[in-house]
């Protein structure tokens, strides 16, 4: 309906319910017009706070989806480090069990050493990457 | 391990992992202490495996290829020829999800990497003897 037809569909139901108030059309477009640009502001307002909201739920999902890969990483980092670290201390180990006499007391401390030295660096692994996920956004 | 575990060294264990090295040394300490070791390479395998050689034990790490462990401890558990055989899963230190995770996915006890071989063979030891409680027990341990 356009500005004019309601103006003038107005301009008659109040005449009906009213009587012969007279109502100068220029007081009642003036009303139309206050009230239609009301509307457009509120509309405008409303597609604004939408998009707000939209990028803060984007901007969200991007820092979780960050956070998500940060752990991920940390995950394998941790794993690519300890996988080999098993093998070495598993082996240490495996070799002062079963071959401790062909080692010599000598080449016993030796192994010993390596076995602490890789059970520093695990722990120092572990440390560090515990640390970084606690830390991690 | 006292002399009440000479009965169960012949127990077979199924061994999944996909680390060659670590693979190679986690089954040769197993066979030094009389076990019986076949290994599979990876969750897929081992399923297979777990049904053709009816282990009397699995040890599996979780991190595996072409079907991971946990979804593999599923599968096992779901199937009537080997949910009866315990799993025990191997997990990364402090990823406890992992660990929580491999109990849900119906493993029955775990223990962490890089294996501390006397932990790990009391928890096999405990499974093998009959178990079940055991892996309650091992939740209660703050070191566990």
């Amino acid at each position: 309906m356009s500005p004019e037809e309601l103006h003038s569909l107005l301009q008659r139901q109040i005449q009906q319910h009213l009587g012969s108030i007279a109502i100068e059309p220029g007081t009642l477009r003036a009303f139309l017009d206050a009230v239609s640009a009301t509307y457009r502001a509120f509309d405008a307002d409303l597609l604004r706070a939408k998009e707000r909201a939209e990028r803060m739920r984007r901007a969200v999902e991007a820092a979780q989806e960050s956070s998500r890969a940060t752990r991920a990483i940390l995950d394998d980092i941790g794993h690519k480090l300890r996988t080999p670290l098993n093998a070495i201390l598993g082996y240490c180990e495996m070799l002062e069990e079963e071959r401790a006499k062909a080692l010599g007391e000598e080449g016993l401390q030796d192994l010993r050493r390596i076995h602490l030295a890789g059970r520093q660096l695990l722990e120092g692994v572990n440390g560090v990457l515990d640390r970084a996920k606690k830390e991690a956004p | 391990m006292g002399n009440s575990s000479e009965s169960l060294r012949a127990a077979k264990i199924l061994l999944v992992e996909d680390n060659e090295m670590n693979r190679d040394m986690l089954s040769r300490r197993l066979k030094s202490r009389g076990y019986q070791v076949v290994v599979a390479h990876d969750g897929g395998t081992g399923v297979a495996m777990a049904r053709d050689e009816a282990p009397d034990l699995i040890v599996m790490d979780m991190s595996l290829p072409v079907m991971n462990g946990w979804e593999a401890a599923r599968v096992l558990k779901q199937s009537q020829a080997t949910r009866e055989i315990p799993i025990l899963a191997l997990t990364a230190h402090a990823m406890v999800m992992d660990r929580e995770k491999a109990l849900l996915a119906g493993c029955d006890d775990y223990d962490i990497k890089p294996i501390e071989i006397r932990r790990l063979l009391s928890k096999i030891h405990a499974l093998l003897e009959g178990k079940g409680d055991l892996e309650r027990a091992h939740r209660k341990e703050p070191n566990s």
